[in-house]
């Protein structure tokens, strides 16, 4: 997904050359204190930023130059931290926003598709977003994204502002079944150990470089390295090279 | 009283091209986030544009939308080149609102020179008013009203049940979760200054018709009855921009009877200011989005 890419705005590079890979049907976490670059790599990720460096791959094209739109349309799907839904829209007008790129005629059967996987959503078609309680507004606006059925999902913090149990079930189940579902998923995430049980593997973020790329059962097994990069900023950066290998995403 | 109550009626005429124009305004400004003073210079060139159609032959409704289809062209290319480059250099609402003046004055005096700042008179056949319980309404002025509420009724539609329509209101909510969404928000913003600018048009032509009277700056006398109903009625709701036309309109033509002729401006930002007073989130709307979207 990331091939050495760097991110920033203006003159000022926030994220430094940072690799990052995503496998079909893997899940894939970014941990790292706050300020670490988390979101502007993301925001990168989705063409919300220019690439000042290296490029951003996608099933081996080279997407660094393509709009955000046209990301959407080729498979990126992506879920903003805040500001996930449109609020004075419905949900059935939010899912058919989601599947603006589709076809009039699929798009229903595509949202019937949709909310299968969010059965609590079939009874809020006709409520407002705005009206959603934060969990209901969180399923909502991964369904949004899971409209054009993407083959890789971003989701940028997706328990931000919700209370631990509902932070829970939504890592749980709802990214959960994404992963079951065979869904590639590139998640940023505060809750560090709730992110590791649904994630096959992480990276950490420490001021714009990747410090520690692992598989996720590793890293639960590196509480001590992990608080050391988190309160003191820890290692010198991993080289790109070391990052996760054979991801196609 | 028989006179307050025809005033009523006069004010429901008038509110025709305040609610066109306020719908146009509300759908420019909530996509673009421009507060185009420039508006009611294009209104103008609506107004002449019907006249000019009228008067070299044609019915006077094609010529309203032909002078539809004009300002609607004029102000895409006054956001596409104009705008635009300011736009780039990163103008905000403010300064954009000054260029939109200047742009004003630039149509108006080009209007003026070109049209020897002549004051035109729009003849239409004489007809018999028609009595409808207390009000007297010519036909012409049924049509008007009667266009109003067609033009309401199906941007409401449009906005409401078409993919467009929804794409123009999640554009407005929310530009970057637009993008995010496959939404290619350019064109969407495209869409909105042709629409809007197709709405001012109309409304300068509904008013020349009503006020049979047009020249280059006609438009001006509406635009702050058209910036008023479009904030009162909630900035960026098409329907609370037509309920304050309506409330306007009625407004003016009351306080023209109660003595205050002349004073439609005076009366409108009164009746904003008293309501902002009261209600002061009033200017919160659906289709005011808090960044500008005016990269044309």
């Amino acid at each position: 997904m990331a091939d050495e890419v760097s991110f920033g705005y203006g003159s000022l590079t926030v994220v430094d050359r940072v690799s990052i890979q995503v496998g079909p049907g893997e899940t894939v976490v970014l941990l790292g204190p706050n300020g670490a670059g988390k979101s502007t790599l993301v925001k990168g990720l989705i063409g919300h930023l220019p690439v000042l460096a290296g490029a951003v791959r996608f099933e081996s094209s080279d997407i660094s130059k393509v709009s955000s739109p046209k990301r959407v349309r080729l498979g990126v799907g992506y879920v903003p931290q805040t500001k996930d839904v449109f609020p004075t829209l419905s949900v059935a007008e939010n899912l058919r926003m989601g599947a603006y790129a589709m076809p009039r005629h699929a798009v229903r059967d595509r949202a019937d598709e949709v909310i299968s996987l969010f059965p609590a959503l079939e009874r809020l078609r006709r409520r407002r977003a705005g009206t959603l309680s934060g969990g209901e507004r969180k399923m909502l606006a991964i369904a949004r994204a899971l409209m054009p059925s993407p083959r890789m999902l971003i989701l940028d913090e997706p328990t931000s502002n919700l209370a631990p149990k509902i932070a829970k079930d939504v890592l749980e189940e709802v990214v959960g079944r994404l992963a079951s579902a065979g869904q590639a998923v590139l998640m940023v995430e505060q809750r560090v150990e709730m992110a590791l049980e649904v994630a096959s593997f992480g990276y950490v973020l420490v001021q714009g470089h990747v410090r520690l790329a692992r598989p996720a059962q590793a890293l639960r097994e590196s509480e001590d390295e992990l608080a050391e990069l988190f309160f003191r900023g820890g290692a010198p950066p991993v080289p790109a090279a070391t990052g996760q290998t054979g991801g196609s995403a | 009283m028989s006179l307050y109550l025809e005033a009523v009626g006069f004010g429901v005429v008038a509110a025709a091209s305040i609610a066109i124009g306020a719908m146009g305004f509300t759908l420019q400004f909530g996509l673009t986030n421009v507060l185009n003073i420039g508006y009611g210079s294009i209104m103008s060139l609506g107004g002449l544009v019907a006249y000019a159609c009228h008067a070299a032959g044609m019915s006077i409704w094609l010529g309203l939308a032909i002078g539809g289809l004009s300002a609607s062209a004029m102000t895409l290319l006054v956001a596409k080149t104009i705008l635009s480059v300011f736009a780039r250099r990163g103008a905000g609402l403010f300064e954009m609102a000054m260029i939109t003046f200047g742009v004003s004055l630039i149509i108006e005096y080009g209007i003026a020179s070109a049209t020897q700042n002549n004051t035109y008179s729009l003849f239409l056949a004489v007809e018999h008013a028609m009595t409808l319980g207390p009000f007297h309404f010519t036909k012409v002025q049924l049509v008007l009203v009667g266009l109003a509420i067609a033009v309401f009724v199906v941007l409401d539609l449009f906005l409401r049940l078409t993919k467009l329509g929804l794409a123009l209101r999640a554009t407005a909510i929310d530009p970057d979760l637009a993008r995010a969404s496959g939404i290619q928000t350019n064109r969407i913003v495209t869409a909105a200054w042709l629409m809007s600018g197709f709405l001012c048009g109309l409304a300068g032509g509904v008013f020349t018709i009503n006020i049979l009277t047009v020249n280059a700056f006609t438009g001006d006398t509406l635009l702050s009855l058209v910036i008023v109903s479009a904030l009162l009625g909630t900035a960026g709701s098409v329907r609370g921009a037509v309920l304050a036309a309506l409330v306007i309109g009625i407004a003016t033509q009351v306080a023209s009877v109660a003595g205050a002729s002349g004073y439609d401006s005076a009366v409108a930002y009164g009746f904003l200011a008293l309501v902002l007073l009261a209600r002061p989130k009033t200017l919160q709307g659906e289709l005011v989005t808090d960044k500008a979207q005016i990269t044309v």
